[in-house]
């Protein structure tokens, strides 16, 4: 099975109009590994103990967002939590920034990085696939400006191996300063509730948050007050 | 990203002596596609929209709930606190053998050819086994060990114990199936070493082996499924 990703982004006025469109295929990111090996662990006995999984490039095994080398899904340790560590590995938000950074910061070492629509892996030491994190240092997950829940999920009619994620940036949100370059594909995290359920809007916290796709986009896209932005991430399972 | 599987069987006489071995590489079949859809979609209070949105039939696969067949979500589809088991229905859990004689997924081709695949295996949706019951010692067994041999590969392993896994016409082919509806435990963990309903079980990958393996009661059976991820 391979994964592809492809993500649209629209950027419309206030009336609908569509202003500017950027598209493009990207691969997923070396943390989708670990994301997709999490959701298919089995719960086999009740309090069972996680085996160990070797850190891979720019993962350590340390609870610190973004890493996570290690297991995060659903730990089995009681009825009642379990629907929220379940949701952990589900993808629930699309973030954006300006894919400038002036050291790649701490969360991926790497020289600095100032052409907003070029890959990191010009800069970085690593390839782009094994990006943890985006690359905006001003970047805030919990903040509208930077990320947005999915909204609406679609499998593509006729299409039985594509699943397409979806938001609006609203006029008001999404506003990153020297434009957006980059779109992230997020999950949840800790941000789901005792019934594994999340409110619409922006993480309350980066907790266990793993980015799991990543795209930079060929055209810088400034958005202002003035429109919202929508943006499709499609992910193609072809098995 | 790119998921291959690779399987290792290992035949034991009482005392642990090795008999045989079996090893070798296998994609993993189109079904998969459909459980990691389901395992990465959010639930429908984020979403919005009630039940999970229709998803287009592959081949072999219809809309309904019938095993094992499955075009449509399953899994989380409207979770509450006490909801375990809809949260695991799509984790691997089973390892699965059977003879390979018997019927293709497309219900009319016939197979008696044991240690040659069907023309198109990634659309089978379950063994070619014509006696095959997942509910049942001799064709299923709960993965007991899980690990993480490399950083991008995780792998299932259980073991046929005497009483287990004595296929009539032998072993010839192997599958990893997930849990189904039969995680019921604390924590959504399962109960048993089969599960007790084939209900929203869904096979996501399966060899078919170039040697059949004759296992009786007179010995045991080590299986590992290896599933390696290529991002």
């Amino acid at each position: 099975m391979r994964i592809e990703g492809h993500v649209a982004v629209t950027l419309r006025d206030k009336t609908g109009s569509v202003l500017q469109f950027v598209e493009g295929p990207n691969t997923t990111v070396e943390m989708s590994n670990n994301v997709l090996m999490d959701c298919l662990y089995p719960i086999i006995t009740d309090n069972q103990l996680w085996d160990t999984r070797s850190p891979s490039t720019n993962m350590t095994y340390n609870t610190t967002f973004p890493t996570g080398a290690r297991h995060i899904g659903p730990i089995g340790a009681s009825a009642s939590d379990t629907p929220q560590t379940f949701a952990r590995n589900m993808i629930g938000y699309i973030a954006i920034g300006n894919n400038i950074n002036s050291g790649l910061g701490a969360n991926t070492i790497g020289p600095t990085n100032n052409v907003a629509n070029q890959n990191s892996s010009d800069f970085y030491p690593y390839a782009h696939s094994q990006l943890v994190y985006m690359v905006d240092e001003d970047i805030d997950l919990t903040s509208s400006t930077y990320c947005k829940s999915v909204s609406t999920v679609e499998f593509p009619t006729g299409f039985p191996k594509l699943m397409r994620f979806s938001t609006t940036f609203d006029t008001t949100e999404g506003n990153v300063p020297n434009g957006v370059a980059e779109v992230g594909l997020w999950t949840l995290g800790s941000n789901a509730d005792v019934n594994g359920q999340i409110q619409a809007g922006q993480p309350s916290t980066t907790t266990f948050m793993r980015l799991f796709a990543h795209r930079v986009l060929t055209e810088t896209i400034s958005k202002t007050t003035e429109g919202s932005l929508d943006i499709t991430y499609t992910l193609t399972f072809s098995a | 990203m790119k998921i291959t599987g690779y399987v290792q069987a290992v035949l034991r006489d009482r005392d642990g002596n090795e008999l045989g071995s079996f090893e070798g590489s296998n994609a993993i079949v189109e079904m998969s596609n459909n459980i990691l859809m389901d395992l990465v979609i959010p639930n429908d209070y984020l979403l919005s929209q009630g039940a999970p949105p229709a998803r287009a039939e592959a081949t072999n696969m219809t809309d309904n709930t019938t095993f094992p067949s499955g075009a449509n979500h399953i899994g989380v589809d409207a979770v509450n606190g006490g909801d375990t088991t809809n949260l695991s229905t799509n984790q691997i859990s089973y390892i699965c053998v059977g003879d390979n004689l018997g019927t293709l997924s497309d219900g009319a081709t016939a197979w008696n050819q044991q240690n040659t695949d069907a023309p198109d295996p990634e659309t089978q949706v379950s063994m070619v086994d014509g006696d095959f019951d997942i509910t049942s010692s001799t064709y299923c067994k709960k993965i007991t060990t899980v690990s993480f041999p490399t950083a991008k590969s995780i792998r299932f392993s259980t073991t046929f114990d005497t009483t287990e896994g004595n296929v009539p016409s032998g072993i010839a082919e192997i599958a990893l199936w997930t849990a189904g509806l039969s995680a019921s435990g604390v924590g959504g963990a399962l109960f048993g070493n089969q599960p007790s309903l084939s209900t929203s079980c869904r096979m996501f990958a399966r060899k078919v082996l170039a040697n059949t393996i004759t296992k009786t009661d007179d010995g045991t059976l080590d299986i590992t499924y290896t599933l390696t991820f290529g991002a």
